[in-house]
């Protein structure tokens, strides 16, 4: 006999970092990319990219030192994940047709994505075992 | 976890740029959604990593002041959260509340500890109102990471639980001089021999007998004829004399003096019911008798009889009974038809039946006295007269238990000790025990009487308190 409605209470707690700091090092990648763009308008060979991309991997880990935490494992895995992606993006795009890159791209992140998803809930205890559930 | 607006919102741009990068034909837009997916799951990895050793070092406590509560009472919850290595996420810790509880404000019963905090407590007030069991749920956690781009809620800690009891009298006490004692009603001996169900005795068959009656096994066992004989059993015609005037109001909302007097009639009621003793209901208020019902054993009277019981209040010195009955619902309509009568008979009559209202008839004398004199002592004899009253009149008492003595009826008297109920009545432990032993003494000289028994009724563990502070000194 409980009442679940009002158990959440998200709404009590607010992030550490200003929306400044989330917002920064999305802006700088999208800036980055659009003006590479911008910059190159008939296309650009692998060096500005492979720069560009280090630089805006410096923003990224510069972000999270500043802002989430000072864990330097978590700079550690942007660099893996952003030498995963980008590097397999680079290659992907080289390889197939945009269109394929990029479904494959989705396919990828959203699958790690997921994997933590699912990681997190048994580190919790918050999955049902199916013979309980039954 | 949960992913939030601002998740979205960065899923969104690298959507965003990935798309353009197709319509476009130009991949370093994809390879610009590349590193916005590696920002994310970035950051949803550090998020898992740090709850994974928030929840380790986590300390939940849930903690009620009493797990037993009486309707409309409150408990103090408190709730405290720890986390000894600091806490590296913002995170509150919120106790829910059993759907029977009243409201708390969420704020009140939330804990919120910010990054860098390492402990925080929450106390609130909890009414309940309704009665039931009630488990209050392990509090939930929610967290949120540093960029606000994930949440998580989980419950941690153990939940309470809290039993809400009625406002009714607990631990009925019934006995004599503190000593418990279970009154027998149902099947009554008649100290007679002769048909019935419980074997009484085996004799010899004398000239005169009914030859029915012979007991063959006996008679072949002991080489004579044996008659067995059975212990005759009589219904006990029973009348319950209820006392409901306003001091027996006295005592803590539903525990006064009339709750645990009517809740030994309750039971006197259906012990008479299981041995279909007929029963009889007279109930007494300030200004007269409020209730009459005559003796009867059918099903539908007992049923009428527990109802009548439990919608009993003590009344108020002036003012109306509380259940008007057929009785007084007749006299009120003679009443009315005596307003309009302007002969010498209605003129004569009417101020008989002024004020009747919730009243079978209003007494000017003592009503227990009046209603024993008027309406039990009609009934003739050999019944059993249970009277249900206080101490707070002995003389009158004593003169109303001789009256209702007098049809050669006996008498079972159930009276509430003053001292047991009055605020702060055993506050002076010395002068109640005192008081108390006082009362025992008056009802030791009722149950001295030929055909009286006396009882005391009252709240079993203030009178147990009594007793052994006062055998102590």
């Amino acid at each position: 006999m409980t009442a679940s409605a009002d158990s959440a209470s998200v709404s009590d707690i607010s992030p550490s970092a200003s929306p400044t700091a989330t917002w920064l090092a999305l802006a700088a990648v999208v800036l980055g990319h659009v003006g590479l763009l911008v910059v190159f308008p008939d296309g650009t060979g692998l060096v500005p990219v492979v720069v560009l991309e280090g630089g805006l991997l410096a923003i990224a880990a510069g972000s999270e030192l500043l802002f989430g935490g000072r864990d330097r494992g978590t700079v550690g895995v942007l660099g893996f994940a952003w030498l995963l992606l980008v590097g397999g993006a680079v290659l992907a795009t080289r390889v197939w047709d945009p269109l394929i890159a990029a479904f494959a791209l989705v396919c990828v992140v959203a699958l790690l994505s997921y994997a933590l998803h699912r990681v997190e809930l048994v580190a919790l205890g918050l999955v049902e075992v199916a013979d309980e559930r039954e | 976890m949960d992913p939030t607006g601002r998740f979205w919102a960065t899923a969104g741009a690298g959507a965003l740029l990935a798309a353009l990068g197709v319509i476009f034909a130009r991949p370093e837009l994809v390879v610009g959604a590349a590193a916005v997916g590696a920002i994310l799951l970035a950051r949803q990895y550090a998020f898992v990593q740090t709850l994974r050793g928030l929840d380790a070092d986590l300390a939940v406590e849930l903690v009620t002041d009493a797990q037993y509560v009486r309707r409309d009472g409150t408990t103090e919850v408190t709730l405290t959260v720890g986390v000894p290595s600091a806490t590296p996420l913002p995170l509150a810790v919120t106790a829910s509340l059993p759907v029977i509880a009243g409201s708390v404000d969420r704020e009140a019963r939330t804990v919120v500890l910010e990054p860098g905090d390492e402990s925080g407590t929450a106390t609130f007030e909890l009414k309940w109102p309704v009665v039931g069991r009630a488990t209050i749920p392990a509090p939930t956690v929610s967290v949120t990471d540093a960029f606000g781009l994930f949440t998580e809620s989980f419950q941690r800690g153990r939940e309470a639980t809290v039993r809400v009891e009625p406002r009714q009298p607990q631990n009925v006490h019934v006995g004599e001089g503190g000593d418990a004692v279970s009154a027998a009603f149902g099947g009554h001996r008649a100290d007679q021999r002769g048909q019935g169900t419980d074997p009484a005795e085996l004799r010899q068959y004398v000239p005169g007998d009914s030859v029915s009656n012979i007991d063959w096994k006996a008679t072949a066992r002991l080489a004579y004829p044996h008659v067995r004989e059975y212990e005759v059993e009589t219904d006990r015609r029973t009348v319950l004399v209820v006392d409901h005037r306003g001091r027996l109001a006295e005592g803590p909302e539903g525990e006064t003096k009339f709750d645990y007097l009517r809740e030994v009639a309750l039971t006197v009621a259906a012990a008479a019911d299981s041995a279909n003793d007929p029963l009889g209901l007279y109930a007494v208020g300030d200004d007269g008798l409020t209730l009459e019902e005559q003796p009867s054993t059918t099903s539908e009277h007992y049923r009428e009889l527990r109802t009548l019981l439990h919608g009993l209040e003590p009344t108020e010195g002036s003012g109306t009974g509380a259940i008007a009955t057929q009785g007084a619902v007749a006299a009120r309509r003679a009443a009315t038809t005596l307003t309009d009568d302007d002969t010498a008979f209605g003129r004569t009559l009417r101020p008989y039946f002024d004020r009747t209202e919730g009243y079978v008839r209003r007494m000017d004398d003592d009503p227990l006295f009046g209603t024993m004199r008027t309406y039990v002592d009609r009934l003739g004899s050999d019944h059993w007269v249970l009277l249900f009253t206080d101490d707070a009149d002995r003389p009158r008492l004593r003169e109303t238990i001789r009256l209702a003595l007098a049809n050669g009826n006996h008498v079972v008297c159930f009276l509430t000790p003053s001292v047991l109920f009055e605020r702060g009545g055993l506050a002076d432990l010395d002068d109640a025990y005192q008081r108390y032993a006082d009362f025992e003494s008056f009802r030791r000289e009722l149950a001295a009487l030929d055909r009286v028994t006396a009882y005391e009724v009252g709240p079993g563990e203030r009178l147990s308190a009594l007793l052994s502070d006062g055998r102590r000194r």
